[in-house]
């Protein structure tokens, strides 16, 4: 069993991406590749959304994707709390910027509570050498510590840090509310082990960034790392159903 | 030469192209001609040590001139390296490049050249796939690798398609769906080879992407081994 927790849909997406294919973010294809690279259930959103687009497709889900909806700063609270079976929310802070100390983002957090809904922080879809950043991942995550810690009931998963942001700002990873996802941590060798050396396993999550990258990657990358079965385990799946809620 | 690669080399039985561009970690963009000679003498140690797992890459700088000449016959004629790696200190469409890309030609090995095309510049010798084009058309009997297939993968794919003295390597930039198959079908696979960027980047995601390709497994193995010998040498032939 394999949960990616971190993957993306929507058809405007390829204005958004450098250089990828453009039926990137089909909601079939996504479910293709996921299938084939052996991932049974994917987590998506729009990932129009982290630039600008606050439109969301309200079409039932394919069987194997679990829909968050994506939401920029100037999102609708009103029209939020309309949203159908969602899971959780993202959020694109390093594309715009968000005040996580205003009173909008305060409304938001009472509703994701409300509604059990995980806070989902996404901090990168491409690298920001090719898809430049507003601001720095690594300040992100630094600004994020206070909220995490004065919210300690809300859920929040930070996907997108890569390993040297994780040992710079170590702060909420340690937190009891915070999970972190794989999707980019590309460097430096065996970044796995060493990402376990700071997170607890019970808080690291299968993510690919599917359809930007390669989802088989992913997969092959956790399937080798020189890790136990019991933390590759909670990586692949057990960690992203608890969150889940228990979804099969 | 880290540690943690060399056993992960060993492992997976994964003969390795190598270059040192700063001891310790710490990667020299503009070296001194004596901090480029520590570097190879480390290289040549390396290889000594674990032949038939490490090749050599000299590092030169085209700053040094006749100097990077002298450097390269010392480490490729005498010393058994397989190429030269040129980095961000010259543009490698300076006539300074000339003496060197006549060289690789002499001896029979391949320049590897970094190269990025980045939204911000932040180091103005860095080589864009413009820089190398210029190069390999002047030298059409050279062999060139394009580093990193230029970061932006399929803008760098396309400015060397033409240039079939080009290849690429897939190291130092992300594992992006359709990379891979892109670069296959523009300059076929002969011209694409498996680069990890070690110990910078994790090697599992730089296989992983290859092995997630939607190739045949004939050009998987290409890409992985069979060019790479090819071009260095290793598989009988001349290098």
């Amino acid at each position: 069993m394999i949960i990616d927790f971190y993957a993306h849909c929507g058809s405007n997406a390829a204005w958004v991406l450098k250089q990828v294919q453009h039926d990137v973010g089909d909601a079939n294809e996504v479910l293709r590749l996921a299938k084939a690279s052996g991932i049974d259930r994917t987590v998506v959103a729009e990932m129009a959304c982290a630039f600008g687009e606050t439109e969301n497709a309200r079409e039932p889900l394919l069987d194997g994707l679990v829909r968050f909806a994506s939401i920029g700063p100037a999102f609708d609270l009103g029209r939020l709390e309309q949203e159908p079976a969602i899971k959780g929310i993202r959020i694109y802070p390093t594309y715009q910027e968000w005040g996580f100390d205003s009173p909008q983002t305060a409304k938001l957090l009472i509703l994701a509570g409300d509604r059990g809904w995980i806070v989902q922080v996404c901090l990168r879809l491409q690298d920001p050498r090719v898809l430049p950043q507003a601001v720095a991942s690594g300040a992100v995550i630094g600004s994020l510590d206070k909220l995490v810690e004065s919210r300690p009931s809300a859920q929040f998963v930070i996907s997108g840090a890569n390993y040297a942001e994780i040992k710079a700002n170590p702060a909420p990873f340690a937190r009891g509310n915070v999970w972190t996802d794989i999707s980019h941590l590309q460097h430096p060798i065996n970044s796995l082990p060493k990402l376990l050396d700071i997170v607890d396993s019970s808080r690291v999550l299968f993510g690919s960034n599917s359809p930007i990258f390669y989802p088989q990657m992913a997969v092959f990358r956790v399937i080798h790392s020189p890790i136990t079965d019991e933390d590759r385990e909670r990586i692949l799946w057990k960690n992203a159903q608890q969150l889940l809620g228990g979804v099969q | 030469m880290d540690a943690e690669f060399l056993a992960f080399a060993e492992q997976w039985r994964m003969p390795f192209a190598v270059s040192c561009l700063g001891p310790n970690g710490r990667m020299l963009a503009y070296p001194t001609f004596e901090e480029c000679v520590r570097c190879n003498d480390m290289v040549l140690d390396l290889m000594a040590k674990r032949p038939g797992l490490a090749y050599g890459f000299c590092y030169v700088s085209q700053a040094h001139e006749h100097k990077a000449v002298e450097e390269i016959r010392r480490c490729v004629r005498d010393g058994g390296m397989r190429g030269i790696k040129l980095w961000v200190a010259v543009k490698c469409d300076d006539e300074r490049t000339f003496p060197i890309a006549e060289e690789a030609i002499s001896l029979g090995v391949p320049i590897l050249q970094h190269s990025y095309l980045r939204v911000e510049e932040v180091l103005p010798e860095e080589s864009k796939p413009e820089h190398i084009v210029s190069l390999a058309r002047r030298y059409p009997e050279m062999k060139m690798i394009m580093a990193h297939m230029a970061l932006r993968w399929r803008e760098g794919i396309d400015a060397v398609a033409d240039c079939p003295n080009v290849s690429v390597d897939t190291s130092g930039c992300d594992p992006e769906l359709g990379s891979v198959e892109y670069a296959v079908e523009r300059l076929g696979v002969e011209r694409v080879l498996f680069g990890s960027d070690a110990p910078g980047r994790d090697v599992l995601c730089q296989i992983g992407r290859i092995m997630a390709a939607d190739i045949s497994e004939t050009d998987r193995a290409k890409i992985l081994c069979g060019n790479a010998e090819k071009l260095l040498g290793l598989d009988g032939g001349a290098a």
